[in-house]
């Protein structure tokens, strides 16, 4: 995976802390908080998974390797879901 | 304080000038969350207005006192509501794609275009329905793709032919039950016969969902039919419909002149004269704008007091509105063909109505049209 973006046909709505999103052939809806809806605004626009990774690691004061321990299950999470597309 | 005026600051939270709204009145009441018995009335207000997109911005930027669960209340009510506009997003480009994959033309009405064309987040706009406009020469297939999809009409139209000619649509019910109006214009009766259909499609403009681009009314059809459904949708006008018309002058995304020109056009001054007079009453908003110095001070005629009295004044029968509707057709032809196309229903509309319902509805529209006739 060098990028990552939203998934366009993705319905979504920000919802006080929450982001709510209903992906493309999902019946249930996905329901993201704190660091999860942080991701989805960071992808407003299509990122390279290193400048996504060091985004995180500055805005949490973290490693990047930890930062992509952590984030890239849930990016793939994302994706089998059908809200994120990675090229 | 109570749960009214809470409201009421709900509902313009946002608009320029809300500021000064949201400091009265003084004494510092404002700091104070309300209790919890007019909370409770208050979230059933935000529930059945549809107002919780516009409680959650106004908590999100703390302009509104509130305490740690009527916050959490307030956030379970929005995410709840938030699902089903998806869900209703979800099934808008279904119906689309299947309409416009058969050539016919579709115009998103309120609901999903409001909330992606007004607000500075759709998540202010919740909606409960879906609204489309179709031309009139196609409205008879889109209700058959739609009866396709699983869409049935509840009540039969009054007449074969009814509703490409004088028909505001039909409300469908889904497979899933869900609702939606299918609408040939934007509302029934006086001020629906004198709109220019062709102008709708042609003002058109489009705005962007699930990846693709729908159709919405343009600006400048789109604050007259926000008028439309604030000043004459209910007796008791309500506040998100208000919300619409105040966000489109706040936007100001309208040519004023051209605004007034179809107002006049669609015999419609008296409808925004109705409205700004409404959003002053209800919302606290003096609206200064051209077409308000235009429009604002037009004063009803006879008839079109009749006709607004129609929509929403005490009697509000389907006699009375074609009573009232009858100066807005132009000739004797038109007059008796809608005349009778609205007083001989089709078996399936009366059969809905009681056990001898033809004689229980000639009659009503009877008395109807003769109350109407002495006014």
């Amino acid at each position: 995976v060098t990028s990552w973006h939203r998934d366009e046909r993705v319905l979504w709505r920000r919802s006080f802390e929450r982001l709510v999103l209903l992906a493309p052939g999902r019946e249930e809806p996905l329901v993201l908080e704190g660091t999860g809806r942080l991701v989805w605004d960071l992808l407003d626009e299509p990122r390279r998974d290193s400048l996504l990774h060091a985004t995180l690691a500055e805005l949490f004061e973290r490693d990047v390797a930890d930062v992509d321990r952590e984030v890239t299950p849930f990016l793939m999470e994302l994706r089998a879901a059908g809200a994120l597309v990675a090229r | 304080m109570t749960a009214g005026s809470y409201l009421r600051r709900v509902a313009v939270f946002g608009l320029p000038g809300h500021d000064a709204a949201m400091r009265e009145p003084p004494g510092g009441v404002w700091c104070q969350p309300l209790d919890a018995s007019e909370w409770r009335e208050l979230v059933r207000f935000v529930r059945r207005l549809r107002l919780s997109g516009f409680l959650q911005a106004a908590l999100v930027a703390d302009a509104l006192p509130v305490t740690e669960e009527q916050r959490r209340q307030a956030s379970e009510l929005h995410l709840e509501a938030c699902i089903t506009v998806l869900q209703l997003e979800r099934t808008l480009l279904a119906l689309v794609d299947e309409l416009e994959r058969v050539g016919i033309e579709v115009v998103v009405l309120k609901g999903s275009a409001a909330a992606h064309l007004l607000y500075p987040d759709p998540a202010w706009r919740m909606f409960g329905d879906n609204d489309l406009l179709f031309r009139s020469a196609q409205f008879d297939d889109a209700l058959t793709v739609l009866a396709g999809l699983g869409y049935r009409r509840p009540a039969t139209p009054l007449r074969r032919g009814f509703d490409r000619r004088f028909g505001k649509g039909a409300t469908l019910v889904g497979d899933e039950g869900d609702e939606l109006d299918a609408h040939r214009t934007l509302l029934f009766g006086s001020f629906g016969l004198t709109i220019d259909l062709g102008e709708l499609f042609d003002s058109s403009v489009t705005f962007p969902l699930g990846g693709r681009q729908l159709r919405a009314l343009g600006p400048e059809a789109g604050l007259l039919h926000a008028c439309y459904h604030a000043a004459l949708g209910d007796p008791e006008p309500r506040l998100g419909s208000l919300r619409d018309v105040a966000q489109r002058f706040a936007l100001g995304w309208h040519d004023p002149e051209r605004v007034v020109e179809l107002a006049r056009d669609w015999r419609a001054e008296a409808v925004v004269a109705r409205t700004l007079a409404l959003c002053a009453d209800h919302l606290g908003l003096h609206i200064e704008n051209p077409v308000a110095t235009a429009l604002a001070d037009h004063r009803p005629t006879r008839r079109e007091r009749r006709a607004i009295d129609s929509y929403v004044g005490g009697n509000r029968s389907h006699a009375r509105k074609v009573v009232a509707s009858l100066p807005y057709l132009d000739g004797v032809a038109a007059k008796a063909a809608f005349v009778r196309d609205n007083l001989s229903p089709a078996t399936g509309f009366v059969g809905l109505r009681g056990d001898r319902p033809g004689i229980a509805w000639v009659g009503r529209g009877l008395r109807s049209l003769r109350h109407g006739g002495e006014r």
